[in-house]
């Protein structure tokens, strides 16, 4: 169970169970009868690419999310946005295929250090995703991961961020 | 002079009340995205934003919690708290709305 100021754990098994368990929920939900049906693509058993967009002056930007299961559902899916063509994030090379979000409920950084020689990495920093807590970020109680949450909770929040605070890419 | 109701002008009446209602329905469609729930149900377009959000928790058959958002449905959810006293028709003139799918969701932390 997801708490404030705790480091996750990885559970892959627990991770792939779940995750089999909420993918028809979800699909349920949206009235799709596929991932491929909603544009979503499983490169791996633990993960899933999720397209999304953008808008700022009207035009439309084009993002991939990545969802990573290790440690799901007793803690929220690791998100992080990654460079269409490979899959991954590499800074800074890839920090143009991040959407600035500046939303109180969604934020992103193309580069997070949590301390003075600590990994540098992407943060999209929101209580639904997993580098959230791993980088032990202050939190709410109200806002803390529910074990009921599932991804959709995470594709949402950072969907209405998109809709709501996009300030266009990275340079 | 009183006026005669015959069991046949009251059903037409019915009828028509219940045909004029009918015209200002609409179905709106609501997704609990944290129980990961749906329910699809009629309201009236005079119905403001904060009763078809009072409805849903009937309809869904789940506890509001205090953190709970009310948005519109779809890939590009936006949150309705600042606009829950309009109707569905203002809300679809205004284009707050686009159509009459929404969302319900717990707020998250991230500043």
């Amino acid at each position: 169970m997801a708490r404030a100021r705790e480091i996750p754990t990885v559970d892959v098994k627990a991770g792939l169970a779940a995750l089999e368990e909420d993918l028809p929920r979800v699909l349920r939900v949206l009235d799709a009868p596929s991932i491929d049906a909603l544009g979503w693509t499983r490169p791996t058993k633990l993960s899933l690419l999720i397209p999304m967009t953008g808008t700022m002056s009207g035009k439309v930007d084009r993002f991939v999310l990545r969802l990573g299961f290790q440690a799901y559902r007793a803690w929220p899916p690791s998100a992080q946005f990654v460079n269409p063509d490979t899959g991954a994030y590499i800074y800074p090379d890839d920090q143009s295929h991040v959407p600035k979000l500046t939303s109180p409920e969604c934020q992103t950084h193309a580069v997070y250090q949590q301390h003075q020689g600590a990994e540098k990495r992407q943060l999209i920093c929101c209580s639904a995703t997993l580098e959230f807590y791993e980088v032990l970020h202050g939190v709410e109680p109200h806002h803390v991961w529910r074990d009921s949450d599932t991804f959709l909770t995470t594709i949402t929040a950072i969907r209405k961020a998109l809709a709501s605070s996009y300030q266009g890419r990275f340079p | 002079m009183a006026m005669e109701h015959t069991p046949g002008a009251a059903g037409a009446t019915g009828e028509a009340n219940a045909h004029e209602r009918e015209r200002h329905e609409v179905v709106v469609h609501v997704i609990h995205v944290n129980e990961v729930e749906k329910a699809s149900f009629k309201e009236p377009l005079d119905a403001t934003l904060q009763q078809v959000w009072d409805q849903s928790y009937t309809e869904l058959k789940i506890e509001r919690q205090p953190k709970d958002i009310f948005q519109t449905g779809g890939e590009h959810p936006k949150s309705l708290m600042s606009h829950l006293t309009l109707t569905l028709a203002q809300a679809r003139e205004q284009r707050v709305i686009a159509d009459f799918h929404f969302g319900i969701a717990s707020e998250t932390g991230g500043a």
